[in-house]
C-alpha cells in the first residue's frame, strides 16, 4: 500500500503510522480500530490488510525549522534566519553575532505581522468613535467647545491615515527568563542606528523634530517647539519612548534620544460627554506610529 | 554651663558621624566595582534608597554601560534598565540628620541616626521658656506591602513625654498619600488625618491636614517644593477654637530641617517628622538615577 502511494517522504514519521479499520452503520463510514504501529520495530509486510483500511502516514515534528525571521539595521549579520521553536529573539540576536557599536537598543522596533490587522481595526473604530462623539458636541450647546472639536477631529483623521506598524515593546538588552520572546514566523526585528532627535507634538505651535542633547529637560523641547498653544493641557502631557512604552512627562523625565513628547489638547470642554480618554487614546496611536516610523527611516 | 557643654560635644559627635560615609546607592559606571555586591554576569544592580526606604531594584544592562560611557549619556540605560518593584524595604541611613526647630515660645535641636533598618534614636535639646532640657527618645519603623509604612516615636525630656503613632499610605497610582497620626503628650491624646497631593501644582506638593489636639480644632495648608537638591516647605493654619493663625517655613536638605514658625502648635501641626512615602513613588526613579548614576567623564571613552 505505501509502495502504491509513491512511498514514504523524509518527513514521515515511521514510528507512528496509523492504521484505521472502517465499517459501514446505516450509511455512514465510521473509524472502528485505530491501530499505531512502529515500522521500525515491525515488518510492515508482515500486516495484512482485508477489508475497509485507511493509512495515516504523520510526519515529523519539526523543532528545528519552525519558520523565518529577518534582523534588519545594525546586527552583525542581518538577514533571513530560520527559527527553532522554542528560540527566543536574545537567542537569534546572538546567533547573528550580536549589535553593532552604533546600534540603539532601545528603538528597538519588533513587529508581527498577526499584530498589524487588530491595530488597523483598532484604530479605525477609535477614530470612528471619537468621529461620532464630536458630532453629538457639535449639535450640543457645550460652549467655547467649537475649537477643541475641531482639534479632535484632525487627531481622528490623522489616525485613519496612519499606518499601523504590528510593533510588540521589547528589551534586547536584557533577557528576562520570566517572560522569554518566544518568536513567530514573519516577525522582523529593526534595531536603528542611534538617533540625535526628539520629536515634539500635539498641542505645540509647530509639531518639531528637536536636536537631542543629554542636557535638555522637558521645557528645553517644548520651546523648540515654539512652547505650547493656547489648547495644550500640560499636565497631561506625556513622553512615548523609543520602546513603545509611554510615561509621564514633567522636568524631572528622563528624555532618550528618540522619544516623542506628545502634548494632548484641553478636553475640559468635552469631558462632559466622555470624550477625554477618547482623544488621549488616538493621540497616543499616532504617536506611537510616528515613533516606529521615525525609528526604522 | 552643663547644656552648653552637654551640647557641643553631641552636635561634634553628630556631625563626624553624619559626614563620615558616602551614600552605598551611587554608582559610578567607569568604576564597575563600586556597584552593587549583587552584581552579576551580564548586570549590575541598583537598589535607590532615600530617606531610609528602598522599593525599586533596578537591574542595569552591562552592555549598555558600554554604550553610556561612549556617549556619555545614560538616557538609554535608564530605560534598558528592567525595574522590579520588590515592595517597600527600610535600611539604615548611613548618615545622621540634624532637626532645627525654632518658634518664639519653644525650640528644638535635635540628631537622629540609624541603630538599624528599623529602629533610630535621636538625641538633642529643648528648649521653652529659657529653659534648656536635654531629650532622648527612639523610633520605630514597620513597612506592609508596597504601600504603607508606620512609624511609632518616643520622646523624652525634662519638660514632657512624648508618644505618636503615625502612619503614611501611598495610593494606588501614587498621585497622593494620605496621613494618620495619634499623639500623647504629657497625657494629653491629640490626633491628626492629613493627605498630601504630589505634583499638586507643576512640582509643587499640597498638604492639608486637620487635627483635634488638647481640646481645639486645628485645620491648615503647607506647600513643598524641591529646589535641586533642597526641599523647601511654607504652611499656613488656624485654630478654630481661638481664631489663632500658625505659619511655618522651613527647608529640609541631605543633612536635615531647618524650621521656623510662630508658635509652638503650628510646629507642631505641620511635624516634618512625620513618615511619607513620596521617595518610594515609581516617577522619583528618573531623578534617583539622575543623582545615583554617573559618568566619571575624565575616563569616559569618546564615541
Amino acid at each position: 500500500m505505501l509502495s502504491a502511494a509513491g512511498g514514504l517522504t523524509e518527513n514521515a514519521d515511521i514510528t507512528r503510522l496509523e492504521i484505521i479499520k472502517q465499517r459501514v452503520l446505516d450509511g455512514k463510514v465510521l473509524a472502528d480500530k485505530v491501530s499505531r504501529v512502529d515500522l521500525i520495530s515491525s515488518d510492515a509486510s508482515g500486516i495484512r490488510l482485508n477489508d475497509r483500511y485507511s493509512i495515516n502516514v504523520p510526519s515529523l515534528i519539526n523543532e528545528v525549522e519552525t519558520g523565518i525571521v529577518t534582523l534588519n539595521g545594525e546586527v552583525s549579520r542581518p538577514g533571513e534566519y530560520i527559527i527553532a521553536r522554542d528560540e527566543t529573539l536574545h537567542d537569534l540576536i546572538t546567533r547573528a553575532g550580536g549589535l553593532t557599536d552604533v546600534a540603539y537598543p532601545l528603538g528597538a522596533v519588533f513587529t508581527r505581522e498577526s499584530l498589524k490587522e487588530s491595530q488597523r481595526e483598532s484604530n479605525a473604530l477609535l477614530a470612528e468613535q471619537l468621529e461620532q462623539a464630536v458630532l453629538q458636541v457639535a449639535q450640543s450647546d457645550t460652549p467655547d467647545a467649537g475649537e477643541q472639536v475641531k482639534a479632535v477631529l484632525g487627531y481622528a483623521q490623522r489616525l485613519r491615515q496612519q499606518d499601523v506598524t504590528g510593533r510588540l515593546s521589547v528589551n534586547v538588552s536584557l533577557a528576562d527568563v520570566s517572560a522569554p520572546v518566544y518568536l513567530q514566523s514573519g516577525d522582523v526585528l529593526m534595531i536603528p542606528k542611534r538617533p540625535a532627535h526628539v520629536s515634539v507634538i500635539g498641542s505645540v505651535q509647530k509639531d518639531t523634530v528637536a536636536s537631542y542633547s543629554a542636557d535638555k529637560r522637558l521645557s528645553a523641547y517644548l520651546a523648540s517647539a515654539g512652547g505650547t498653544n493656547r489648547l495644550a493641557d500640560i499636565k497631561r502631557a506625556y513622553i512615548l519612548l523609543p520602546n513603545g512604552e509611554s510615561i509621564e512627562a514633567n522636568e524631572e523625565s528622563i528624555i532618550p534620544p528618540g522619544a516623542v513628547i506628545v502634548v494632548p489638547p484641553k478636553t475640559d470642554r468635552l469631558t462632559v460627554l466622555g470624550l477625554t480618554n477618547l482623544v488621549s487614546r488616538v493621540l497616543g496611536n499616532i504617536a506611537t506610529s510616528v515613533l516606529a516610523i521615525n525609528n526604522v527611516r | 554651663m552643663f547644656a552648653r557643654v552637654w551640647i557641643i560635644t553631641a552636635s561634634a559627635w553628630a556631625a563626624s558621624a553624619a559626614l563620615a560615609d558616602p551614600p552605598k546607592t551611587q554608582i559610578v559606571l567607569n568604576d564597575l566595582t563600586s556597584a552593587s555586591p549583587n552584581t552579576a554576569s551580564d548586570k549590575i544592580v541598583w537598589k535607590p534608597e532615600a530617606g531610609g526606604l528602598t522599593r525599586y531594584e533596578v537591574n542595569i544592562p552591562l552592555d549598555g554601560v558600554e554604550r553610556a560611557l561612549k556617549y556619555q549619556d545614560t538616557s538609554e540605560l535608564f530605560y534598558m534598565s528592567q525595574k522590579k518593584d520588590v515592595g517597600i524595604g527600610l535600611t539604615k541611613q548611613q548618615n545622621g540628620t540634624f532637626r532645627f526647630s525654632i518658634s518664639p515660645q519653644s525650640s528644638t535641636a535635635k540628631f537622629s541616626k540609624s541603630w538599624s533598618p528599623a529602629i533610630s534614636y535621636h538625641l538633642g535639646v529643648d528648649i521653652e521658656s529659657n529653659e534648656v532640657a536635654p531629650s532622648l527618645g527612639g523610633s520605630l519603623r514597620h513597612v506592609t506591602g508596597h504601600t504603607q509604612l508606620d512609624q511609632v516615636t518616643v520622646s523624652v525630656s525634662a519638660q514632657r513625654t512624648k508618644g505618636a503613632w503615625a502612619r503614611a499610605r501611598l495610593s494606588w497610582d501614587e498621585k497622593s498619600e494620605t496621613l494618620y497620626r495619634v499623639s500623647i503628650t504629657d497625657g494629653n491624646l491629640g490626633a491628626s488625618f492629613g493627605m498630601r497631593w504630589f505634583d499638586f501644582f507643576r512640582e509643587t506638593d499640597l498638604l492639608t491636614r486637620i487635627a483635634l489636639d488638647e481640646g481645639s480644632i486645628k485645620i491648615g495648608g503647607q506647600i513643598e517644593r524641591q529646589f535641586g537638591p533642597m526641599h523647601g516647605f511654607l504652611g499656613a493654619a488656624t485654630d478654630l477654637t481661638s481664631d489663632e493663625i500658625g505659619l511655618v517655613v522651613g527647608i529640609r536638605y541631605k543633612f536635615g530641617d531647618l524650621e521656623v514658625s510662630n508658635s509652638k502648635w503650628s510646629s507642631e501641626f505641620f511635624s516634618t517628622k512625620a513618615p511619607s512615602l513620596s521617595s518610594v513613588r515609581h516617577l522619583k526613579l528618573a531623578s534617583q538615577w539622575r543623582n545615583d548614576i554617573q559618568i566619571n567623564s575624565l575616563t569616559a571613552g569618546k564615541p
